[in-house]
């Protein structure tokens, strides 16, 4: 016998809990704030345990740093003093975004449901299926970029934006053309800042929003498909949420360097 | 016709379109990627990585499709 079951209603738009004030508490804030927790915890227990002849949970978080801190040094030609001073963001969102981006299979804590029967609604959810989480770390990064940019060098970072000193320097017809040319690619780059902004935050919530939805749309399709058949599914969607929780924060270094390097002054590179 | 049914068909022919292009792209990605660690198997490490990072953004314009998909089904 063949037959639909009920799709559960599907919506970007995540559930509210209750309101405080004008700020709306949603599932996903609470599903962030248990991983919060979980991270807390888990960072006291890795704390305690630490030692020269490393714990096999501290030779996984070793590899992790090094791997970043490797990166951000190449990035930033050789500055290893400089790359350690950004690596605690991008490595705690790396750390958040892997328990983030899995919290689905976390057990338990992703079936907690609130008012049983009429109205039920899931207590917690994943995280960045709320666009708000993803767009708001992209932010944050952009601007802790912009922001580190502008504290080096205000006047340089704001010229890489603003072209207007060839358009003091003009000297014959033809160099009018070009100014207006940098003019307009000075302009050009202000807009590239804010696709960043978009493309950061969207890759981050369409992977996760689809992989999660694979599962449901699957899981709900027919009688026979409820058990065995989505395994396959969750597995592809968990592994595109360990590689989207390593390639945001590895996107977000590259945009950071190429900010914070354009307006220092040169440095030669080291050779690898 | 109706407007549940032109939202699906639209959000359909959307994906599909928006993967086209990513999908030659990240196999490019990764068949100049497998050439590169065959010629020096010792930089595969860093290659891989690399390799990862440029196919996530190759990906970005199917999942820009994907989100519009997405907004028609489910928001508008």
């Amino acid at each position: 016998m063949f037959y639909l079951l009920e799709i559960p209603a599907i919506s970007i738009k995540p559930d509210v809990l209750f309101t405080l004030g004008p700020v709306e508490i949603t599932a996903t804030m609470a599903g962030l704030l248990v991983v919060d927790l979980v991270l807390i915890a888990f960072a006291l227990w890795v704390r305690k345990g630490l030692g020269i002849i490393p714990s096999r949970i501290q030779v996984f978080f070793e590899a992790l740093m090094g791997f970043y801190l490797e990166k951000l040094t190449l990035a930033f030609g050789g500055d290893e003093k400089k790359a350690r001073s950004i690596l605690p963001v991008l490595l705690s969102i790396c750390m958040m975004l892997l328990l983030c981006n899995n919290f689905g299979v976390i057990p338990l804590v992703s079936q907690l449901t609130l008012n049983a029967g009429e109205g039920a609604m899931a207590l917690t959810k994943t995280p960045p299926t709320h666009y708000s989480l993803t767009i708001g770390l992209a932010l944050t990064v952009i601007g802790l970029a912009h922001f580190l940019a502008f504290k080096v060098n205000p006047i340089g970072h704001i010229g890489n934006f603003i072209k207007i000193k060839p358009l003091f320097e003009i000297k014959k017809p033809m160099d009018l053309l070009t100014a207006l040319i940098g003019v307009f690619l000075g302009f050009m780059d202000l807009i590239g800042e804010f696709a960043k902004v978009i493309s950061l935050s969207s890759r981050l919530f369409g992977n996760i929003l689809a992989g999660e939805l694979i599962v449901i749309i699957i899981t709900f399709l027919s009688s026979y498909t409820t058990f065995l058949v989505p395994i396959p599914f969750m597995f592809l969607g968990m592994a595109s949420s360990v590689i989207q929780a390593f390639v945001f924060p590895l996107l977000a270094l590259q945009f950071m360097t190429g900010t914070i390097t354009s307006v220092s002054p040169r440095r030669r590179k080291q050779q690898a | 016709m109706d407007i549940a049914v032109i939202k699906i068909i639209v959000a359909g022919i959307t994906t599909a379109i928006a993967g086209i292009g990513p999908a030659l792209a990240e196999g490019m990605v990764a068949s100049k990627a497998m050439e590169a660690m065959g010629r020096n198997p010792e930089a595969a490490d860093k290659l891989f990585s690399y390799m990862i990072v440029a196919q996530a953004v190759c990906e970005s314009t199917a999942i820009y499709g994907l989100v519009v998909s997405f907004i028609i089904l489910f928001a508008v």
